[in-house]
């Protein structure tokens, strides 16, 4: 069924903005407020009060189109979206109509090593709505609702894919680039359980050959980048499916529940919406000088491509560049380990084994984790010196981690450092060779293979402080006497 | 304009119009439109949209915080609150 089939997937993000301050008033964005603390006449759309822009909100803007290639809008202006909803207390959401700040851009999306480009038809600047809190234990047995204005009019920039993307795994490509882009700009927190980066997915499916497009159903719901992915796939799956049997499809917007890993229909389109789209009479339109765009242009952060290169240059393979130029906390912590050890790869091997397991079973991230890069540099600049050994080296790790301790200080206080005396080693040897006549014949009787577990015997008896390859010279020399 | 037109104006504005209203009011606003309908007549060719009536733009200001500090006043012009919240009616 799937190589009869083709899907066709356009993508619409949401991301929050870090600003201080709301986009057409002064009231502070911030979380976990007191309700409808930060709120005022022009949030909470009282009559008679007039929103300003805010400038920062259209520089984030110009900054994220100039690094999804799009081109910035010389004129721009703002619009309402009229509609009635709890959440929107002026009744119209304030968005942009045909001339948005930013379009025609493209990302170029690597999945699994598959290069491909996805059109950007454009990005425009709104503002968010509020929260409603159900009454009752949920939304059916409610009897209303607790509406906090507090987010209303958070700035939001809405990047709206073409439908370019042909599979579930392209979209969550998409979706991860886009949002290392977004990171690496510092214009948000990116965090999409918390809702600061939302997506829908606008999914159809049409016979592989055929040009014309089948019936577009849209999927909101989608909290976790797992769950676009499993929420794509269920929905292409559905629809196929359907074509095949030849049951209807609908225009139609779906959500997904996780919980059941399916998408259910919300509302049909009969009665389709009208926004009534109109220019906001109170938001005079914007021109935005070249010398304006230029001058964002000059200050834009190393994106992760060109950041990836430059690892690459460094001397890490493909592989491992992708991985960490994929989150900038991830890059800016290599970054900072590099600018004090310049050894790319033994650098990559532990942020990207020990460091990054750590990190997850603790729910840490680079940017705050406990073993900082000078405490990696130090453990790193250990074993290359042959200090410690790569197996204690672990164990410092760990307990560096656990306790934020400078790997030199747990080195010196537990005693760890390699034993590479060749008489302490001599001497031990010795002891683990008066123990275990049997491996010993066996040794001499031609079966080599039982000087590992002399080896291991020895490591044993130091406590792991010994230097493997000495123990080993030294137990051939000592046993071939 | 019809009675049908008004009523489904009246709907998506979420304005209560009674008995027979939509027939007169079909009948007024359509003499409104034709009225203002002589506006067709002017050429436009060339002319952008008037999005904004005064000749003004960029308007902005810096990103600077600061808080209304009104809470009691916002939420005494609402119908019914409760512990800080506007309480509506409950949605679906
Ligand atoms: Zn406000």
């Amino acid at each position: 069924m799937y190589d009869k089939y083709q899907p066709v997937i356009g993508l619409e993000v949401h991301v929050e903005l870090k600003t201080k301050s709301k986009i057409f008033c002064t009231c502070p964005v911030a979380f976990g407020c007191e309700p409808n603390t930060n709120v005022c006449p022009v949030c909470g759309g009282l009559p008679g009060s007039l929103p300003v822009l805010n400038k920062e909100v259209v520089n984030m803007a110009i900054k994220l189109g100039l690094a999804v290639n799009c081109q910035i809008a010389e004129y721009t202006d703002f619009y309402r979206k009229n509609y009635f909803y709890p959440d929107l207390p002026s009744n119209y959401q304030i968005t942009q109509g045909d001339d948005p700040i930013c379009a025609k851009g493209h990302l170029e999306v690597d999945t699994d090593g598959v290069k491909t480009k996805v059109g950007i038809t454009r990005i425009h600047m709104e503002e968010d709505a509020g929260k409603l809190v159900h009454s009752g234990d949920t939304i059916s047995t409610s009897q209303y609702a607790m509406a906090d204005f507090n987010r209303t009019g958070t700035p939001l920039l809405e990047i709206v894919s073409e439908p370019d993307i042909r599979s579930a795994a392209e979209a969550r490509a998409y979706l991860e680039q886009l949002k290392a882009i977004v990171e690496y700009l510092d214009i948000s927190d990116c965090k999409m359980e918390e809702g600061s980066l939302r997506c829908d997915a606008n999914i159809s499916v049409m016979p592989k050959g055929s040009d014309v497009y089948g019936t577009r159903v849209e999927v909101k719901n989608l909290n976790s980048f797992k769950a676009v992915q499993k929420a794509i796939e269920y929905e292409i799956y559905r629809q196929m499916c359907a074509l095949e049997d030849g049951t209807p499809l609908y225009q139609e917007t779906r959500t997904w529940d996780d919980g059941k890993g399916v998408t259910l229909s919300m509302r049909s389109k009969e009665s389709a919406q009208d926004y009534r789209y109109f220019p906001d009479p109170n938001l005079p339109p914007v021109y935005v000088s070249r010398e304006w765009v230029d001058g964002i242009r000059e200050s834009l952060p190393e994106m992760p491509k060109e950041r990836k290169a430059r690892l690459i240059e460094l001397g890490l393979p493909e592989y491992d560049a992708k991985i960490i130029t994929s989150s900038k906390a991830m890059a800016d912590y290599f970054d900072a380990c590099y600018e004090k050890y310049q050894e790319a790869k033994a650098i990559s091997n532990w942020m990207m084994g020990d460091l990054s397991a750590a990190l997850n079973s603790a729910g840490q991230d680079f940017k705050n984790s406990p073993v900082t890069p000078d405490m990696l540099v130090e453990l790193l600049k250990f074993i290359a010196d042959d200090t410690i050994s790569g197996k204690i080296a672990k164990t410092v790790f760990e307990e560096a981690f656990q306790t934020g301790k400078a790997p030199g200080e747990i080195v010196k206080e537990k005693g760890l450092v390699q034993i590479k005396d060749t008489g302490a080693i001599g001497e031990m040897v010795d002891q683990v060779i008066a123990a275990n006549p049997q491996s010993v014949t066996d040794y001499q009787a031609g079966k080599k293979q039982a000087i590992g577990f002399l080896v291991g015997q020895v490591m044993k008896l130091s406590q792991g402080k010994a230097n493997p390859g000495m123990v080993n010279k030294l137990l051939q020399e000592k046993l071939s006497e | 304009m019809t009675p049908e037109q008004v009523e489904r104006a009246a709907k998506i504005a979420m304005i209560q119009i009674g008995e027979g209203e939509a027939e007169i009011l079909a009948k007024e606003l359509t003499e409104i439109i034709d009225y203002v309908s002589m506006v067709k007549d002017v050429d436009t060719e060339g002319v952008p949209p008037t999005i904004h009536v005064l000749p003004i733009s960029n308007v902005m200001r810096e990103d600077e915080a600061s808080s209304f500090g009104n809470r009691e006043g916002l939420l005494s012009q609402a119908p019914e609150t409760e512990n800080g919240h506007f309480k509506v009616p409950r949605i679906i």
